[in-house]
C-alpha cells in the first residue's frame, strides 16, 4: 500500500524506481533440513515430502483407480522420504532423545528405517511409567493406544510389532469393547496385507472377547461398530478360500457360513444378520435408462450373474481422485472397468438418482440431469454398464422455507427389503446377484 | 498510470482508480503470462480513500491513500484456492511483477494440490456452469470523487468555526472513497469478463460537539455514496444544538420507558439483527438448531424448522434490499435479487451460501446480505412522536453494543450524545446516559409509531470494502429496558 501524506504530495516526491528483481523459488529436489529446528518441524517436512511423492505418483497414475495392491502397505517408503527422515532425524539418538516427545520421534525413526531405535524409545517410554498400580496401568494403556495409532499409520506396516502392541494393550485395558476394536484393527490390516495367519489370530481374539460380552457391554458397543468388527473378523476367520468354496457350492451355503460366523461372534440370531444375503433381487425400475437396447428388458437378467451398483454421485466425485483412503466414485469406476474386462459375462447395472442439482448447476430438469449423469459415468468414466436413473420423489415445504423433502424411490424401497437394509443411503453399495436371482 | 513497462507503475494523482480499459489490458497481460493447462482468473481492485479527522477543534489526521490489488487464481477450471487452485496477490502492475504473480499462483496451486490431493487431468467431461449476471449499479458520484484534501480541509474548518466561537470542542471525521472491481477469466477466448467492471464511491461525515466542561455532548452524522447529499454545515449545527441541549443532565431511575429512537439509534439496534439474516444463520437454524430464528425439531420430518413464514416483528415492519435502489446504493453480488427478510412482520427470507443453495434448496444462487438494507416506516415525525408522549425518553444513538444471547439477541449497550426526558408532549430535561439491555426483536414488536425512513451514518467496513448503507425510520417504542445509569457523557 502506498501511503502519501499531503505533505509529501506537496513536496512533489516522484522518484523513478528500477525494475523489480525476479523472485527465485527454492529448489524442491533437495530439502535443507538444517533450517528445521524442532522435532515437530522435522516431522512436518517428512510429511510434506511424503505428500509430494504421492502427488508425483498421481501425475502419471491415479492411485485410487489402480487394482488393489496388497503389498503396497508393506512396501518401503520412497527414497526421498527416507533420506529426509534420516537427515533430519540424525540429531536424535537413542537413548538420549527426550522420551516425552515419543509421539513425534517415533514416526521420524520409522520413516528413517531406524526400527531398532524405535524399539529402544518404546521400551524407555513404557519404563518411564510410574505411580500407583491402577493409574500406571491406565497410563500404560493410553501409551500403547498411541503407539498402536502410530504403527497403523506409518508405512511400511510392521505387523509383528503391531500384534505385540495390541497384545500388550489388551493386558492393560480393562474395557473389553476397546480391546475388541483394537484386535479388529489388527485383523483388518493383517488381512489387507495378505498375512492370513496373523489375521486369523486377530479374528479369533476378537471373537473370544466379543463372545464374553455381557448384555450391558453389547448395548454399549455401538451396533454399527459391532457389525464392522464382526465382518472384519468373519472375513479373516472364514478365509477367502473357504468363502469361495462355499460360494461355488451354492449361494445358500455361502450365506450360511457368513451368517453363522457373524452369529457366533455377536451372540445374536443368524436371522438377524443385517445384510439381505440370499434374498431375491427385485426387478430394477427407473425413469431413464441408458446403455441398453429399447425396449428395456428386465434387469437383473434372469440366468446371468449381475452386479447392481447403487451409485453415490455426490460432489466429491467431481473433485478428482484423492488419497489411497478415498472411497469415492473414482475408485468404484475403475474397479467396475476392471471387473467388466475380467468377467465379460458379468452384467453390470448402475442405479443413480436425480438430486435436483449437478455439480454447480441447479436445478436441471430431471431428463437433463439424467443425461449429465450418463455423460459423467458412462462417458467420462467409461463404465461399461447400463445406467438406470430414477427421479427422487420429493415435495417441498411451503414457501418461504421451500426445502425439498426427499422420499425413497421405488427401486430404493424395493431394495430395502422391508427396511431391514438401509437402501436409501447406499453410499456406493454393490449387490452381487447369482444366476437364480 | 500511463503505460505498462519494466518500471514501477503507480496511479497518477488525477487518476486514483483504474479505468475499465486499463483493467482489461492488465488482465490480458496476466493471462498472457500463464503457462500450462487450466484457467486464469484475474481480479482487479483499486481504491482511493481520503480522510480528515479533527479533535478539540484542530485537525489531527489528514491522509490520502490509494492502492491496487491484483489477485490471480491459476488452476483447474472452476477450482477455488482451497480446492486445487493457486492464489497469489500483488499490488504492482509492471510486467515483471505481473509475471511473478502468475508464477507464484501456479506454484501455490501445485503446492495446494500436493496437500489436498490431485485433480483429474485429461477428464473428458466438465460439469456445466450456471450463468452469473450482475444487476446494473449507479453508485458513483463525481461530487464524492472530487472531494479532495483541500476541499475536506475547507469543510472541516467551516464545521469547527461555530462550535469554537461558542467555546465548545468539536471533533469529527470526513471521508471520501472510491473503488472499482473487475474480474476476468481465460476460460473462453479471448477473455471473458466474469464480473463486469463496476466502480462506486462513498462519503461520510460525522461530528461530535462537547462543551469544555464535559457536561454535554451532541452528535450528528450521515453516510452516502454521494457527497452532494450530505449537508455538512447542517450536521455541524445539529451536533452543536444537541450539545447545548444536553448540558447538565439529571439522573433518572433506570427502568422500562417509552422511548423515541432517532433513526441513528434505530440503525444501531437493527445492526444487531441484520447479521442474523446471514448465510450462517439459515444453516445454523436448519442444520443444527441454533440462532434466533430456529423454531424447533420436527420429529416427523426429522429436520430442524426455522421461523420462516412466521411473524417475528410488528406488521408495519419490512426490512429489505433492492439491488437497483438508487437511494440505498448497494453494490450487488452475482445473481442478486430483490429480497425482503422481514415482510410486514413475517420472516420471509434468510440468506444462504452457494453450497446450501445447491445441496439443500436445489437453487442456483446464493443469497447474501450485509450489503445494506431499507426498513419500512410511517408518516410520523419525531416532533409528533414527542407531542404524543406523556412520559418517555428521546435517544440520539447507542454505542458499545454487545450481544449477550444468540437466541434472543438480547444485547447491552449505552445511550450516547444526547438523551432527553419527555413529559406531557415536551422535551423537558437532559438526562444522564443509561445502559440498556434489550433485544432488537423485542423492540420491533413493541412499536407504537414509525417515522419516515431516512439514510443514516454507517461506518465503513474496511479499505476497499463494499458499502453497507441503511435507510431506517425513527421509532417510538414502549417498555424499552434501561438497566443502569452511567456517568459517561
Amino acid at each position: 500500500m502506498i501511503v502519501l501524506s499531503l505533505t509529501l504530495a506537496l513536496a512533489g516526491w516522484f522518484a523513478p524506481v528500477a525494475a523489480q528483481t525476479r523472485f527465485i523459488w527454492p529448489s524442491e529436489d533437495r530439502v535443507d533440513v538444517t533450517s528445521y529446528e524442532t522435532a515437530e518441524e522435522c516431522l512436518a517436512v517428512i510429511r510434506r515430502i511424503q505428500n509430494r511423492e504421492v502427488y508425483r505418483q498421481t501425475q502419471t497414475a491415479w492411485l485410487d483407480t489402480m487394482p488393489y495392491d496388497r503389498a503396497r502397505s508393506l512396501a518401503p517408503l520412497p527414497r526421498p522420504v527416507t533420506e529426509t527422515a534420516r537427515a533430519c532425524g540424525a540429531r536424535y539418538t537413542e537413548p538420549g532423545a527426550p522420551v516425552g516427545d515419543f509421539a513425534i520421534l517415533l514416526p521420524i525413526y520409522l520413516a528413517a528405517e531406524r526400527d531398532a531405535d524405535a524399539e529402544k524409545l518404546i521400551a524407555r517410554r513404557l519404563a518411564a511409567i510410574t505411580g500407583e498400580p491402577k493409574s500406571a496401568l491406565n497410563e500404560r494403556a493410553a501409551v500403547l493406544d498411541s503407539l498402536i495409532n502410530i504403527y497403523t499409520v506409518e508405512r511400511p506396516l510392521r505387523l509383528a510389532r503391531l500384534e505385540w502392541l495390541t497384545d500388550e494393550y489388551a493386558k492393560a485395558e480393562p474395557d473389553r469393547s476397546r480391546r475388541a476394536v483394537r484386535y479388529a484393527l489388527l485383523t483388518y490390516f493383517a488381512y489387507d496385507a495378505g498375512d492370513t495367519a496373523r489375521a486369523r489370530r486377530g479374528a479369533e481374539r476378537v471373537l473370544a472377547i466379543v463372545g464374553k460380552f455381557t448384555p450391558a457391554e453389547r448395548r454399549r458397543f455401538d451396533a454399527e461398530d459391532v457389525l464392522q468388527v464382526m465382518m472384519i473378523a468373519t472375513r479373516a476367520l472364514a478365509s477367502e478360500q473357504a468363502l469361495l468354496d462355499s460360494l461355488r457350492r451354492s449361494t445358500a451355503s455361502y450365506v450360511a457360513l457368513v451368517r453363522d460366523t457373524w452369529a457366533r461372534g455377536t451372540g445374536m440370531r443368524a436371522e438377524a444378520f443385517p445384510f439381505p444375503y440370499n434374498e431375491t433381487a427385485p426387478p430394477l425400475t427407473a425413469d431413464f435408462w441408458f446403455g441398453v437396447e429399447k425396449p428395456v428388458r428386465p434387469r437383473p437378467t434372469p440366468g446371468r450373474v449381475s452386479l447392481v451398483v447403487f451409485v453415490n454421485n455426490e460432489d466429491e466425485c467431481f473433485q478428482g481422485p484423492l488419497t489411497e483412503e478415498s472411497s469415492t466414485c473414482w475408485n468404484q469406476a475403475a474397479t467396475l472397468r476392471r471387473l467388466a474386462q475380467r468377467f465379460p459375462a458379468l452384467e453390470i447395472t448402475l442405479v443413480a438418482h436425480t438430486r435436483g442439482r449437478f455439480a454447480y448447476l441447479a436445478p436441471p430438469p430431471p431428463a437433463e440431469e439424467a443425461e449429465l449423469i450418463r455423460q459423467w459415468l458412462l462417458g467420462a468414466h467409461r463404465i461399461p454398464a447400463a445406467l438406470a436413473v430414477s427421479i427422487t420423489p420429493s415435495w417441498r415445504l411451503p414457501d418461504p422455507d421451500g426445502r425439498p423433502i426427499r422420499r425413497d424411490s421405488p427401486v430404493v424401497t424395493a431394495y430395502s427389503f422391508g427396511k431391514r437394509f438401509n437402501a436409501g443411503d447406499f453410499g456406493g453399495a454393490a449387490l452381487l446377484i447369482d444366476q437364480d436371482g | 498510470m500511463r503505460r505498462l513497462g519494466d518500471r514501477l507503475v503507480r496511479l497518477a494523482d488525477d487518476q486514483r482508480i483504474l479505468t475499465a480499459e486499463e483493467c482489461e489490458a492488465i488482465a490480458r497481460r496476466v493471462i498472457g503470462f500463464a503457462q500450462g493447462e487450466g484457467e486464469t482468473r484475474v481480479e482487479l481492485l483499486s481504491w482511493w480513500q481520503g480522510e480528515l479527522r479533527w479533535a478539540r477543534n484542530r485537525v489531527s489526521l489528514a491522509t490520502d491513500r490509494r492502492t491496487v490489488q491484483l489477485r490471480v487464481l491459476r488452476g483447474p477450471r472452476g477450482r477455488s484456492a482451497d480446492m486445487g487452485g493457486g492464489l497469489a496477490t500483488t499490488n504492482q502492475l509492471d510486467d515483471i511483477s505481473l509475471e511473478s504473480v502468475v508464477r507464484a499462483a501456479e506454484r501455490n496451486g501445485r503446492l495446494q494440490r500436493e496437500r489436498s490431493g490431485a485433480w483429474a487431468p485429461g477428464l473428458s467431461f466438465t460439469p456445466p456452469y450456471p450463468e452469473m449476471t450482475y444487476p446494473p449499479t449507479a453508485i458513483w458520484s463525481d461530487a464524492t470523487y472530487s472531494f479532495t484534501g483541500e476541499r475536506r480541509g475547507e469543510v472541516a474548518r467551516a464545521m469547527v468555526e461555530d462550535a469554537e466561537a461558542r467555546g465548545m470542542l468539536s471533533a469529527g471525521y470526513l471521508e471520501a472513497r472510491a473503488a472499482q472491481l473487475a474480474e476476468y477469466t481465460s476460460e473462453r477466448e479471448p477473455i471473458v469478463e466474469v464480473r463486469p467492471y463496476v466502480k462506486w464511491t462513498q462519503a461520510q461525515c460525522s461530528t461530535t460537539v462537547r462543551d469544555s466542561r464535559g457536561a454535554g455532548s451532541g452528535w450528528a452524522g450521515l453516510s452516502s455514496y454521494d457527497w452532494a447529499k450530505i449537508d455538512a454545515h447542517a450536521l455541524a449545527a445539529l451536533a452543536l444544538e444537541k450539545c447545548k441541549a444536553s448540558q447538565n443532565p439529571l439522573a433518572l431511575e433506570p427502568g422500562r420507558y417509552t422511548v423515541i429512537l432517532e433513526p441513528q439509534a434505530v440503525a444501531d439496534l437493527v445492526e444487531i439483527l441484520v447479521p442474523s439474516f446471514s448465510a450462517f444463520s439459515r444453516k445454523a437454524a436448519e442444520l443444527v438448531g441454533q440462532g434466533p430464528f430456529v423454531l424447533g425439531f420436527d420429529d416427523a420430518l426429522k429436520l430442524w424448522r426455522s421461523k420462516l413464514g412466521l411473524k417475528v416483528a410488528d406488521e408495519r415492519v419490512t426490512i429489505s434490499h433492492e439491488p437497483v435502489d438508487s437511494e440505498l446504493g448497494i453494490l450487488p453480488t452475482a445473481n442478486m435479487q430483490p429480497l425482503k427478510w422481514i415482510d410486514r412482520g413475517v420472516l420471509t427470507a434468510l440468506d444462504h451460501d452457494r453450497d446450501y443453495a445447491l445441496k439443500t434448496l436445489n437453487e442456483n444462487a446464493a443469497r447474501r446480505s450485509l450489503t445494506g438494507y431499507r426498513m419500512s416506516g410511517g408518516e410520523s415525525s419525531v416532533e409528533e412522536m414527542v407531542r404524543t408522549t406523556k412520559r418517555g425518553l428521546l435517544v440520539t444513538r447507542f454505542s458499545n453494543i454487545r450481544r449477550l444471547d444468540d437466541s434472543s439477541l438480547v444485547s447491552t449497550g449505552l445511550t450516547r450524545d444526547g438523551l432527553w426526558l419527555i413529559e406531557n408532549g415536551k422535551i423537558t430535561k437532559a438526562v444522564k446516559n443509561f445502559r440498556f439491555t434489550e433485544s432488537p426483536l423485542f423492540v420491533l414488536n413493541s412499536i407504537e409509531q414509525l417515522g419516515v425512513p431516512v439514510p443514516v451514518f454507517r461506518p465503513t467496513r474496511g479499505e476497499g470494502k463494499e458499502l453497507t448503507p441503511a435507510i431506517v425510520p425513527a421509532l417510538k417504542v414502549r417498555d424499552f429496558s434501561f438497566t443502569s445509569t452511567i456517568d459517561a457523557i
